[in-house]
């Protein structure tokens, strides 16, 4: 029988009600995809995790030295059965470009290199010397690019890289993960920069120089089979190392022989070479010293040559002076004769004149003078002739005639007669005498002679005549005339001896004397000529002279012109004379400068050389001290066997797979419970729903299994089609957003995705029992009613008064539509359950997502920002020399951006209690607990009392105290790494995150352990950037007495990343149940209007708006929304609990405190969606057919 | 001028590939106040025309005038609106709210309405005074309906449609009905159409309109209507 009608009918079914079966079908699917892509998760991130590692060929455990690994150490390993070993060197590197702290590794020469391979992200391995392949990490990757060149460098002092490495210079030929730094943002720790790794690098071996080899790696056969951190492989792993260890150690001693002879080889070379230099820079110091003296020297010797040069210009420059002066006085002296000669010739000029004019005078009047000496010559001459002394002229017998006649007469006669004839008497007188005498005789007549008397007188008269007588008047005339213009008493005279008056001898005397006159006038000129001419020689002479002076003058001025020149040769020889003098000088200044300078860059040249070598020899010596006191406290060599949590990320990922496992244990079967409930309630309203229907089939006698197969078939084919494609998508979705959310976390490569049969079977057998099953039930239940009953419609539900109208003066102040909705509210118990239930487990979805996104970002915070208020916590050197101390303590004093610090002794002890994992406890002792506030608070979680540390006893942290137990009073048994056992008494419990703190005093720590504590570590505060850190980290890390340092804000920031990937996980919890929330919403209000379906056709038809219709409904459902979301709150709160106690790990504690915000969120997303689905409802009411409602049931 | 007024009416439904017609061209007037019944057998297109004129279903042609206003082009919130203030229905299933009182039922109606009456006044009326609080569960076929009249009335509509109001009830209380729809026509002057295939109401009716096969076959005018109690069937 094929009852192919029924078939049919189960077909027409689901195509009518395509919404419900599409709601069975998504609510299935969600419920499954999230159950089983949560669950599935956890597993599929430890195997993605093992699939890489071994891919990758990740060391099982690594064996690392304090002194390095030797070739025996290798080989000694290589020994053990069944594992690979492979020698690795590895050197901390700053890149100079970046200044990222670098750890680069070995890659093995023959390219073979079977352990730890790195994954090539971009290019390609290095193949020869001088490439490098960096770390992928974004900071290698934005700042390198291939092709390009890395530069080593370090800070570390005691470090010379060229030890280490061929070359400081390396080409990028790719980038690379590795599967030991699986953590993106932590590289591990270094004791260079600011203490922590940016990343790691591979190159080839053999650009390693080291000695030893620094780390080895090795696997294991015997757990090739085992999955990484499952707990099989973990345990062989343990004997491993064991079995490693056992292996290693007889190697301590020996390591330690080998370096103690090294040492002291390397301490002999040492101190020789110091000695060496020792000497070097004796000779150095000396070479210098001779050098300085001989300078000296020389600037002694050009001193004087200056003073030298000074003094021959002073003299210099006095003889000139001199000598100019002595010139200039004589071309003075010259000068005033110039002008004495000028003068004398001026006077000479004058004189000459005066000259010339009497010259010219002298002429004029001796041209008259010759004249009138010529006329009066002449006139004389004409007058001598006239003149006749009578003794010439008269015959000389008359004369003695007249004298003895005269005699005769008287003497006196005679005197007259003579004087005539002599001239001297004149003619009259004479004739006057004869007259007077003849008169005398006439008288006298008797004398004797009268006859020669008068003969005599006729001769006196004939012989004495007048002269005038004798000369012709004209000429007489003449003559006086003449006469008189020369001189008229001459003339005068000349005409009285004409007159006969005046002798001739008178008048010659007269004319002679006038002659003489006229000739003393001529004689005169001469005279007169003479002295010109006299002047004119005296002139002449002169002359001659001021000319003879002149040339004097004129030689003198060539003289001196010469001399001057000769002064100015001279100068200008001397002159350069000098300069030459001064070039020599100043060369010789320029030669010494030259050499002072020469000297003084050889003397500082040669001072560095000697401070460097001095350095050096003190460094040396400091080494070889060092050397010598490290071969004194040589240690025994320490060898590590590790396993690969050492490896930065390992552990930490499998701690965040077992949060997720942790979430996946409540979290998917509670969000699943929902799924369930909901879909029960549709498949139970659909068989009300089709309550005719099968009364009609069973009249029709078809049996029971045939009419519940139709419901089966339609539960059965929503829930598992749904069931199977919701496990596709969750083993698929899930895992893959998860673990790409930890993605940016860990490298690792691709998601392992498995299918997990024990999640499937679970999934389609719960899916199952929620729809096919209730489905079933709820057909048989309604079987049990005859056919007749089943075909007559179920009666509507009779209206009732709630309890709450017998309250009336509460029901009367409702509104009419309130009236309704209260009543409407309790009239469908069920539907009212279903739907908080359904909108509480939403709610509680969403508050358990954001309460666990809250707690597990609180705790960074928390911790970081609440408990530990220190910046920085500095690992101190114990064993660190006293001068090392003294300078860390000295560069703390003088950072003044420190503004406190407290000395602590911070030391891990382990607890363990039967039944309890063992734990790892920080016992904290602080060097006095009076600032201890400032650096970690100590309080009541809850009451937020604050503590403080007694002598009574200890604080201990919250979670240490619940996993062991613990009540104040009570003691805990703590054992340190020498396996000494304290006990503490437990005074407080503090909050506390993350790791175990036990707190005591140092008084308290003294009377429990029996000795003062030392400080290992040093809290700081201070209130600056992460650059500052970051410089301020370089330099505690450069000292000897330090450690380590983290800062507060490092490990704030890399928890706050880890936890960050956790909020992801906790936002696809949100979104998921969001999800869920909105489809049974959809699903429960559907089910309500289908329900109502008449009674809302029939408001609308009496008129209520579509906005009125849907609140008509809605009302009810915003109602039971609200308290959906209080129950779901409370809800949420149990299932947060729940979850953070499955999720938290032992060594830490979330923070059990949701946010009010979280709490807003998860009810303002509940109201959000519900509002949604009631503009669903809106469209969908506003579209139902009113009238096919309506219609009358036949 | 008629107050409602009908004229060339289509309304056509697909049904599969073919297109039947309910109401093919039909038109008809009713004066206010009348008490008008429109007869015709099942699959007639009477509901159609009823539906039309209550506003819960659009003509596809033609002119539906309702006290002057033509209805035909309203679109859905003016038709909302035109029913909640204009009409008032009764169904041959009552329809009444499961959840509410008889009192509450009438409440559903009065609360949106402006001009409503009293609902315990229009329950009095209907002769439910003393089962206002009774749910409908608690009342008999012939109480519902007439629940659903006075939740009909309380509107005071201008016209008050009846689907086979008497079609559930059985013939005693069917007549009380028809009685009480017709002193409601007569004491409240509403218009008032019942909708049947009951032959005999029409004597009481002040207007019949024969619908046949989607068309107006006949509309008779009575000038004297007979009461409730005089007809039979």
């Amino acid at each position: 029988m094929k009852k192919k009608a029924l078939w049919k009918d189960i077909f027409r079914e689901i195509s009518k009600s395509k919404m419900r079966f599409l709601s069975i079908f998504l609510i299935i699917l969600l419920g499954v995809a999230f159950y089983s892509g949560i669950k599935a998760t956890s597993p599929d991130m430890i195997d993605t995790a093992d699939t890489y590692y071994r891919k990758q060929d990740l060391m099982d455990v690594k064996v690392l030295s304090t002194y390095g690994l030797t070739e025996e150490d290798i080989q000694l390993l290589e020994q053990m059965e069944g594992n690979s070993v492979e020698a690795a060197y590895t050197q901390d590197v700053i890149l100079e470009e970046t200044d990222l702290t670098t750890k680069v590794v070995s890659l093995p020469n023959d390219q073979k290199n079977d352990l730890n391979k790195p994954l090539i992200v971009e290019g390609r391995l290095p193949e020869k010397s001088g490439e490098i392949a960096l770390d992928a990490r974004s900071a290698y990757a934005e700042e390198y690019a291939i092709g390009e060149t890395v530069t080593f460098k370090t800070d570390d002092n005691a470090v010379d890289l060229e030890d280490s490495f061929t070359g400081l210079l390396y080409e990028v030929v790719g980038f690379v993960n590795s599967p030991q730094f699986i953590e993106n943002n932590a590289r591990g720790n270094t004791s260079i920069g600011a203490g922590t790794l940016d990343g790691f690098a591979f190159i080839p071996e053999k650009d390693f120089t080291l000695d030893v080899y620094t780390e080895a790696y090795l696997t294991f056969a015997n757990v090739k089979d085992s999955q990484s951190y499952s707990s099989e492989y973990e345990s062989q792993i343990e004997d491993n190392q064991t079995a490693v260890e056992e292996l290693l150690k007889d190697r301590p001693e020996e390591r330690r022989d080998e370096i103690t002879q090294r040492i002291q080889d390397e301490i002999d070379k040492g101190q020789a070479e110091i000695d060496d230099g020792l000497k070097e820079i004796e000779e150095g110091k000396q070479a210098l010293e001779d050098a300085e003296a001989e300078l000296a020297n020389a600037r002694a010797e050009l001193d004087e040559g200056w003073q030298e040069y000074e003094n021959g210009i002073e003299t210099f420059e006095t003889e000139i002076a001199d000598g100019q002066a002595t010139i200039d006085q004589k071309r003075q002296e010259l000068e005033n004769a110039r002008i004495e000669i000028i003068d004398g010739k001026a006077e000479l000029e004058v004189a000459q004149e005066e000259l010339d004019e009497s010259r010219a005078m002298l002429e004029q009047e001796r041209a008259n003078a010759e004249t009138q000496v010529a006329n009066s010559t002449a006139a004389i001459q004409n007058a001598q002739e006239t003149i006749v002394v009578p003794i010439n002229s008269i015959p000389a017998q008359q004369q003695n005639t007249l004298l003895s006649g005269a005699q005769a007469i008287s003497p006196e006669m005679t005197g007259l007669i003579r004087g005539y004839f002599d001239g001297t008497v004149p003619a009259q007188t004479v004739l006057d005498a004869v007259n007077e005498v003849e008169a005398a005789s006439a008288e006298d007549e008797s004398s004797e002679n009268r006859e020669s008397l008068a003969e005599w007188i006729t001769l006196a008269r004939s012989v004495v005549q007048i002269p005038g007588m004798s000369v012709s008047l004209n000429t007489q005339v003449q003559v006086v005339e003449q006469l008189r213009t020369m001189d008229v008493q001459l003339g005068d005279l000349m005409s009285q001896y004409y007159d006969g008056a005046v002798p001739p001898n008178n008048t010659i005397e007269a004319l002679s004397s006038a002659e003489s006159r006229v000739n003393a006038i001529d004689q005169q000129l001469d005279a007169y000529e003479a002295e010109l001419n006299a002047g004119q020689n005296q002139i002449n002479q002169q002359r001659a002279e001021l000319e003879a002076a002149e040339t004097e003058i004129a030689n003198g001025q060539a003289a001196l012109e010469e001399a001057q020149n000769q002064l100015y040769q001279e100068t200008e020889n001397r002159q350069a004379e000098l300069e030459e003098a001064r070039l020599e000088l100043e060369q010789g200044e320029e030669e010494y400068e030259d050499g002072l300078e020469e000297f003084e860059t050889e003397k500082s040249d040669a001072e560095t050389e000697i401070a460097d070598a001095e350095t050096e020899i003190a460094k040396g010596q400091r080494e070889l001290d060092k050397a010598k006191a490290e071969l004194e406290d040589i240690t025994l060599p320490e060898y590590y066997v590790l396993d690969r949590t050492t490896n930065p990320g390992y552990a930490e990922f499998k701690d965040n797979a077992e949060r997720i496992a942790s979430i996946a244990q409540v979290f998917p079967v509670f969000f699943f419970l929902i799924a369930a409930l909901v879909s029960l309630t549709t498949l139970t309203r659909m068989v009300d729903e089709q309550r005719t229907q099968i009364g009609t089939l069973k009249a029709l006698g078809y049996t029971n299994w045939d009419i519940s197969k139709k419901f089966l078939v339609y539960a059965t084919l929503a829930s598992l089609s749904g069931a199977m494609i919701g496990l596709i998508i969750g083993f698929h979705l899930f895992p893959t957003i998860i673990i790409n959310a930890y993605g940016s976390l860990y490298n690792l490569s691709e998601v392992q995705i498995s299918y997990y049969p024990q999640d499937m079977a679970i999934s389609l057998l719960i899916a199952f029992l929620c729809t096919s099953v209730t489905a079933f039930v709820a057909v048989r239940v309604s079987l049990q009613s005859n056919a007749a009953e089943l075909m007559r419609p179920k009666a509507p539900k009779v209206g009732k008064r709630i309890l709450l109208e017998r309250v009336p003066f509460i029901w009367d102040r409702f509104a009419f539509t309130q009236k309704i909705t209260a009543r409407n509210l309790f009239r469908y118990k069920r539907r009212m359950f279903m739907t908080v239930a359904g909108i509480a487990g939403c709610t509680a979805l969403l508050l358990t997502g954001f309460g666990l996104s809250d707690s597990i970002s609180d705790v960074g915070g928390l911790q970081y920002g609440k408990i530990n208020q220190y910046d920085g916590i500095i690992a101190l050197d114990t064993d660190a020399e006293e001068i090392e101390k003294e300078e860390y303590t000295q560069l703390i004093a003088e950072t003044p951006e420190i503004t406190s610090t407290l000395n602590v002794y911070q030391e891990i002890y382990q607890a363990e209690e039967s039944g309890v994992n063992p734990q790892d406890v920080t016992l904290f002792v602080p060097e006095s607990t009076d600032q201890l506030a400032d650096f970690v608070r100590l309080n009541d979680r809850s009451s937020g009392e604050e503590y403080e540390l007694s002598n009574d006893g200890a604080i201990i942290s919250e979670k240490l105290a619940d996993l062991f137990d613990l009540q104040v009073g009570d003691t805990l048994l703590l054992e340190d790494a020498d396996n000494e056992q304290i006990e503490v008494t437990v005074d407080q419990i503090t909050e506390n995150y993350l790791q175990h703190f036990v707190y005591l005093t140092p008084e308290y720590y003294e009377t429990v352990v029996g000795e003062l504590p030392e400080a290992t570590t040093q809290l700081v505060n201070f209130n600056e950037s992460a650059s500052w850190e970051n410089d301020f980290g370089q330099e505690l890390t450069q000292l000897d007495a330090v450690l380590g340092v983290t800062f507060t804000s490092v490990i704030s920031n890399s928890f706050k990343d880890t936890l960050e990937s956790l909020v992801i996980v906790t936002l696809v919890l949100v979104v998921s149940a969001a999800l869920l929330a909105f489809v049974v919403l959809y699903n429960l209000t559907n089910i309500n209007v289908s329900e109502r379906i008449r009674e809302l056709s029939t408001i609308k038809v009496l008129g209520f708006y579509d906005k009125e219709v849907t609140m008509y409904v809605y009302r009810e459902n915003f109602l039971l929304t609200l308290m959906g979301i209080v129950v779901g709150l409370v809800l949420g709160l149990i299932l947060h609990g729940f979850v953070l106690n499955t999720a938290e790990l032992d060594i830490m504690m979330f923070s059990p405190v949701i946010a009010v915000s979280s709490y807003i969120y998860s009810a303002l997303l509940t109201i959000l969606f519900s509002t949604l689905v009631m503009v669903f409802m809106h469209v969908k009411l506003k579209n139902v057919d009113m009238l096919e409602a309506l219609k009358t049931i036949e | 001028m008629a107050f409602v007024k009908i004229k060339d009416e289509y309304k056509r439904y697909k049904m599969g590939e073919t297109i039947v017609a309910a109401n093919d061209g039909v038109s008809f007037e009713i004066e206010e106040g009348d008490f008008a019944v429109i007869v015709g057998p099942s699959g007639a297109g009477k509901t159609t025309v009823l539906n039309i004129l209550g506003g819960m279903d659009t003509a596809d042609e033609g002119l539906v005038e309702i006290d002057g206003i033509d209805i035909s082009d309203f679109d859905s919130k003016q038709l909302i609106r035109y029913r909640r203030e204009s009409i008032g229905f009764v169904f041959q299933s009552y329809n009444l709210v499961p959840n509410l009182t008889a009192k509450e039922n009438v409440e559903l109606a009065s609360e949106i309405s402006v001009n409503a009456l009293d609902p315990e006044k229009v329950l009095q009326e209907v002769g439910l005074g003393h089962r206002m609080n009774n749910f409908p569960a608690q009342l008999s076929g012939g109480e519902q309906q007439r629940v659903a009249i006075a939740r009909a009335l309380a509107k005071q509509p201008k016209l008050l449609l009846c689907d086979e109001p008497t079609g559930a009830l059985d013939y005693e209380t069917g007549k009380q009905v028809l009685k009480l729809l017709k002193d409601t026509c007569e004491n409240y002057g509403t218009t008032v159409i019942v909708i049947t295939h009951n032959q005999a109401i029409t004597p009481i009716a002040d207007r019949t309109i024969e619908i046949n096969n989607a068309k107006v076959r006949k509309v008779t005018l009575n000038p004297n209507p007979k009461s409730v109690s005089e007809i039979e069937w």
